[in-house]
């Protein structure tokens, strides 16, 4: 209820940018992998968010209408973009015809990402506080 | 937790409609915070349809507009951080002058 609500929010949207900060880590770090698990070159990895619905107790309590639980990373997908094919056929993951399928993720993108990412973590630790400050100061009355 | 049923407080001598009224606005300041928070936390949600604290409702109700500016939100955030730090200042005087009244009747 009330400031524990937006406080909640707040939290979540943390760890959303958080988990797509790794996300984004992740994709920078594979950047020249060819070999994976599933086998092939790393396919860049994106976030899907979505809002988090309320849990239970709170939407009983819940006034304020169109309100949710904040959001949440509720999957991460594969970038379907076809993989930047190299010529270098000296590469043992080289095609007959000596081109090699690099992952399809660029640095550019990843970057420009990180900006809006660490953007928004540093707007929801101010929310955070705001919020903070006004319950401290709710207690305060006497 | 269940949904709780607040009796409308009446005015009387030692709790004015002012004092009622402040009350109301730290509730309501309340409310727009997680709204104005929901807002913050979908900046980068492309899908995330903007909400605004309907005041006379008393609860969040969706945005025409839509859009979120980071900016925009931000300023919100402050506003609604020091008119809520205003109302529990002037609360706190109010509950004060009541103080002053009901202790100082014994010199």
């Amino acid at each position: 209820m009330g400031l524990d609500q937006a406080l909640n929010i707040s939290v979540s949207a943390i760890n959303a940018n958080r988990t797509h900060m790794e996300i984004i880590s992740s994709n920078l770090a594979n950047i020249n992998t060819t070999r994976t698990v599933q086998g092939g070159p790393y396919r860049r990895k994106i976030p899907v968010f979505n809002e988090k619905p309320l849990e239970f107790s709170e939407a009983l309590s819940s006034a304020e209408g169109k309100l949710s639980g904040g959001i949440e990373v509720s999957e991460i997908v594969d970038d379907p973009t076809p993989f930047q094919k190299v010529f270098n056929p000296g590469h043992p993951d080289a095609d007959s015809d000596g081109f090699v399928s690099l992952p399809n993720v660029s640095m550019a993108k990843e970057m420009v990402d990180m900006v809006y990412v660490t953007k928004a973590y540093e707007a929801n630790i101010t929310a955070y506080n705001a919020t903070k400050k006004m319950e401290q100061e709710t207690l305060q009355i006497q | 937790m269940m949904a709780e049923v607040v009796e409308p407080i009446m005015p009387n001598e030692m709790y004015d409609s002012t004092f009622i009224r402040l009350q109301e606005s730290i509730d309501k300041a309340t409310k727009k915070q997680a709204v104005i928070a929901q807002n913050i936390a979908n900046i980068n949600n492309p899908n995330y349809e903007a909400l605004e604290f309907d005041e006379a409702l008393d609860k969040a109700v969706k945005r025409s507009d839509k859009k979120i500016v980071l900016e925009e939100e931000m300023a919100a955030l402050s506003q609604n951080s020091i008119k809520h730090s205003a109302y529990i200042k002037l609360l706190a005087s109010k509950i004060g002058i009541i103080h002053t009244v009901i202790t100082q009747g014994r010199k």
